[in-house]
C-alpha cells in the first residue's frame, strides 16, 4: 500500500520509536521527569530532580516538601494496543489520537513535631502513586503562505482509582484546564517549508496519527 | 515489526530531489591565459526517472550534459607598433591670426576572434541503487551507492541531440518563422534527428537493459562506492546551556523500493 498517498513524500513516527525517544530523554535529562523540594533531592542541573518550592498553606507557618516522580511514560497511537490498560471512562482511543500514560508517584513530607510554630522534626514520607491517563492528538493550523503552526489538542484526562468520585472529577478538571490554558498552547510551532540547496519540501497533510504511528505528508517543490 | 521510524519518496517526488541535487552540479567557468580566453558552462537536462522494485534500482535515462564552449584571442597592436600623431602645421593669417591643423593621433586597434561552439551535448544512461551498511569498527552506518556498469552508458558526444541543438540553434527559430508550416517542419526536423539518429543507441540501451533486468545482473555486478556516513549515536536534540544533548542509537538503517514505486529510507532506534 501507497506510503505517500497523493503526495510526494512520507514520514512516520512509530509509537515504539515515541517512546524510545521519552527514555532516550529520560537518559540526557532526568530532571524532566523528577521534581522535589530539596529535602528530597531537588536541585540544579545536573542534580536529577529538578528543585521545586515546598507547599505552603495559610496561617501556617510550616510548608510541605514534595517529591513528584514519572518513572513512567508510555505512548500509545490508534488503534489501541491490547492490553494497554486504557481506564473504561476514556475509551476507545478514537481515530487520529494518541494516549499517553504516566506513572506519577507523589511523595510528600509530613511534619511530625512542631515546635515553636515553625521548627519541625521527624518528617515523615507518604508516598502515593497514580496512573494518569491523557488523550490527545496532534494538528496543523494554515498560518499564511506554506506557514502551518503545529500543536497539540487534549480531549480527556483521568487519574485512575481516586476515591470519592467527585474529588477525582476536581482534580482532572483542574488537570485538564492546566493543560488547555497552560501547557498545550506553549506547546505549538510554525513550521514553514524545508529548503535545502536542492529542493525544498511543504507540509501538506498531518501531522496526524495513523496506524500506531504519527505521520506527516509532503509535497517536494 | 513496524520501524520506528520510515521515510517515503514517490517517483515524482524521488525525481524532483534527485533533479534537485544533479542540477546543482550545472555551472561555468572562464579564464585567460596571455592574450588568450577561454570560457565554459555546462547544464544539466534531465531525462527519465525510473524506480524500480526488482533490484531496488534508481534508473536515470538519457541524462544530458549540455556544454558550451567559446575561446578567443585578442592583441592590442599598440603593444608591438608605437602609436603616433600627424605633426600640426600653423599659418598666421593676417587680421585673423595663428591657425593650426587638429592634432591627430594613430591608437592601433585590438583585433582577435571569439569562437563560440555548437552546443554539445552528452548523454548519461545509468542503474544506480542505494546499500547501506554497517561500520562496527568506526561506529557508523555507510551509505553507498551501488552502479551497474553493464547498464552504464555514457556518451561524451552524443551526435543525435548535438545534431537536434545545432539545429535548434542556427535554423530552428527561423523555420518556426515562416507562415503555416513552419513550426510543423521545424518540430520535424528536431524529432528526427533526436530519436531517429538515437535508435540505434536506444534500441542498445534498452536491450541491456532487459538482459540486465532479466537476469538480475544490478545486485551481482554492480560497483560500490561510499556516499555517506552516520553516526551510529545520532543527536536529535541539541545541547543548550546546562542541558546536555539528547542522542539515540541507529540499530537498523534500511533502504528499498517499494512495488508501489516508493524510495522507503526506515529506521529503528534505542537508548545509547
Amino acid at each position: 500500500m501507497s506510503l505517500t498517498g497523493t503526495h510526494h513524500a512520507f514520514v512516520g513516527l512509530h509509537e515504539d520509536g515515541l517512546n524510545v525517544a521519552v527514555e532516550a530523554f529520560r537518559a540526557a535529562r532526568p530532571w524532566l521527569f523528577s521534581y522535589g523540594h530539596p529535602m528530597l533531592g531537588g536541585g540544579a542541573p545536573p542534580a536529577p530532580t529538578t528543585e521545586i518550592d515546598a507547599i505552603t498553606m495559610p496561617s501556617v507557618g510550616v510548608s510541605f516538601p514534595y517529591r513528584i516522580d514519572i518513572p513512567k511514560l508510555t505512548i500509545d497511537c490508534y488503534p489501541e494496543q491490547p492490553n494497554s490498560g486504557l481506564p473504561p471512562e476514556l475509551q476507545p482511543l478514537h481515530d487520529d489520537e494518541f494516549d499517553i500514560h504516566a506513572d506519577v508517584v507523589l511523595t510528600t513530607l509530613c511534619p511530625g513535631k512542631i515546635q515553636d510554630g515553625k521548627v519541625v522534626k521527624d518528617w515523615t514520607p507518604i508516598t502515593a502513586a497514580l496512573a494518569l491517563w491523557l488523550l490527545g492528538s496532534p494538528g496543523a493550523q494554515a498560518v499564511g503562505g506554506t506557514q502551518k503552526r503545529l500543536r497539540l489538542s487534549s480531549r480527556a484526562v483521568e487519574i485512575v482509582d481516586i476515591l470519592p468520585a467527585g474529588l477525582e472529577d476536581t482534580l482532572e478538571c483542574f488537570m485538564r484546564v492546566v493543560l488547555d490554558q497552560a501547557v498545550l498552547p506553549r506547546l505549538t510551532f510554525v513550521l514553514d517549508k524545508i529548503s535545502t540547496d536542492f529542493f525544498s519540501l511543504v507540509l501538506a497533510d498531518g501531522p496526524r496519527v495513523s496506524k500506531d504511528q504519527i505521520i506527516a505528508l509532503g509535497d517536494v517543490l | 515489526m513496524a520501524r520506528h521510524l520510515i521515510a517515503a519518496a514517490d517517483e515524482e517526488g524521488a525525481e524532483r530531489i534527485v533533479t534537485g541535487v544533479l542540477s546543482a552540479l550545472s555551472g561555468s567557468d572562464s579564464g585567460s591565459f596571455l592574450d588568450f580566453t577561454y570560457s565554459f558552462a555546462w547544464e544539466l537536462v534531465p531525462g527519465s526517472f525510473e524506480l524500480v522494485d526488482a533490484g531496488d534500482i534508481i534508473r536515470l535515462r538519457e541524462w544530458d550534459i549540455h556544454t558550451d564552449i567559446s575561446f578567443g584571442w585578442s592583441f592590442d597592436l599598440s603593444n608591438i607598433l608605437p602609436d603616433f600623431c600627424i605633426p600640426r602645421a600653423c599659418v598666421k593669417i593676417p587680421f585673423v591670426g595663428k591657425v593650426c591643423t587638429p592634432r591627430v593621433c594613430v591608437d592601433w586597434p585590438t583585433i582577435g576572434f571569439t569562437i563560440n561552439l555548437p552546443t554539445i551535448v552528452s548523454e548519461v544512461s545509468i542503474d544506480f541503487s542505494l546499500k547501506v551498511e554497517r561500520d562496527v569498527a568506526a561506529g557508523q552506518w555507510v551509505i553507498k551507492g551501488l552502479v551497474n556498469p553493464f547498464t552504464l552508458d555514457i556518451d561524451i558526444v552524443d551526435l543525435a541531440d548535438t545534431a537536434k541543438q545545432l539545429f535548434e540553434d542556427k535554423l530552428g527559430a527561423a523555420m518556426r518563422d515562416i507562415p503555416g508550416i513552419g513550426s510543423y517542419l521545424a518540430d520535424a526536423i528536431s524529432r528526427i534527428l533526436g530519436t531517429v539518429l538515437d535508435a540505434i543507441d536506444d534500441l542498445f540501451e534498452f536491450l541491456m537493459t532487459a538482459i540486465s533486468d532479466s537476469l538480475g545482473l544490478h545486485p551481482t555486478l554492480s560497483i560500490g562506492f561510499e556516499l555517506h556516513r552516520v553516526d551510529e549515536i545520532f543527536e536529535f536534540l541539541a545541547a543548550s546551556g546546562a542541558e546536555p544533548a539528547v542522542n539515540v542509537r541507529i540499530t537498523a538503517l534500511d533502504s528499498q523500493i517499494t512495488s508501489d514505486k516508493e524510495l522507503v529510507v526506515s529506521a529503528d532506534i534505542a537508548v545509547p
